[in-house]
């Protein structure tokens, strides 16, 4: 008969790894619950801030005018439409390999985020063409690209919505998300590779940024209110997700506290 | 170049109110998420 045999470091009463005792929707619910609480006022003050210094405190671009402003919400949309699929492709690779439901439970939360981010990059990235371009969309490596995240984003979100038992949704949504994620450095690195319209990074980790103080500063207040919007957005929708699915363990959890 | 404050107002102002949106609309999920399951193990309980 074939037993299974633990590895030599470990004994039966080994605890689990200390990471993943979050990955219990009783100990998520407690430290989500405070986590968005403080992300929703993040990205109040944040996002007030900078929008008071985006629209009101920073000049006029010289070449531009005003229309240059709409790089302070279509510039923080783009990144987080990014990031967030990148976090979809990662926890729910992380869900489906270490059968952790709250980790896909995460990556379910976070895409409608994700497609509202990208959306919103797409129609400021339109409003935003048509008087510096002279059109509103052209067929270039950048906004294709980003297009087809949109479509990725709404495609997961249909796949594992469609799909009523968990574990298979949750695999056939790792293995979208996964190869999906491809995309993301296709888009990042698209004005590099080939000759686009769209004008390349203006910010860089390798070289100063090509900007005025302020317009820095109103960028950096609105990308961390984008940032803790989605945090916060993705929280919530994980714990609501929870609720629905678990109600008698976190009924419970409440109850004995 | 000419003023293009219209184009800022059409891009950004729909974007900021759809972000609003979305914050509202998860706030209320969770709160009918919770008050669905209270009252559904509530009736559990009750029926035992």
């Amino acid at each position: 008969m074939r037993r299974a045999t633990l590895p030599p470091h470990a004994t039966a009463a080994t605890p689990p790894a200390r990471w993943t005792r979050f990955a219990s929707p009783a100990r998520f619910e407690t430290l989500a619950a405070s986590l968005a609480r403080a992300c929703w006022v993040v990205a109040l003050l944040a996002g007030l801030a900078g929008l008071y210094v985006g629209f009101i405190v920073a000049p006029a671009d010289a070449t531009q005018g005003e229309v240059y402003r709409i790089l302070f919400v279509h510039v923080p949309a783009a990144w987080m439409s990014m990031l967030c699929y990148l976090a979809i492709a990662f926890w729910a690779v992380v869900g489906w390999v270490m059968k952790l439901r709250m980790a896909s439970r995460l990556a379910r939360a976070l895409a409608p985020s994700g497609a509202l981010y990208t959306a919103l990059a797409l129609w400021t990235g339109a409003l935003w063409g048509q008087p510096t371009w002279g059109t509103w969309w052209v067929w270039d490596a950048r906004l294709t690209s980003e297009l087809i995240l949109l479509l990725l984003y709404l495609g997961y979100i249909a796949l594992v919505e469609s799909i009523d038992d968990d574990r298979r949704a949750a695999q056939a949504g790792a293995l979208l998300a996964l190869v999906g994620a491809l995309n993301v450095p296709v888009i990042y690195f698209s004005v590099r590779w080939w000759n686009t319209l769209h004008q390349g990074a203006s910010i860089s980790l390798t070289s100063a940024p090509s900007m005025a103080q302020t317009m820095l500063l109103a960028l950096g207040l609105m990308t961390i209110a984008f940032w803790a919007h989605a945090i916060a957005a993705t929280l919530t929708r994980a714990r609501a997700l929870s609720w629905e699915q678990e109600p008698e363990a976190l009924v419970a959890v409440k109850v004995s506290s | 170049m000419s003023d293009h404050s219209l184009f800022v107002w059409v891009a950004c102002a729909p974007a900021l109110v759809l972000l609003v949106v979305e914050a509202v609309a998860v706030c209320l999920r969770l709160r009918r998420a919770r008050a669905a399951a209270v009252a559904e193990v509530a009736k559990e309980w009750a029926a035992e």
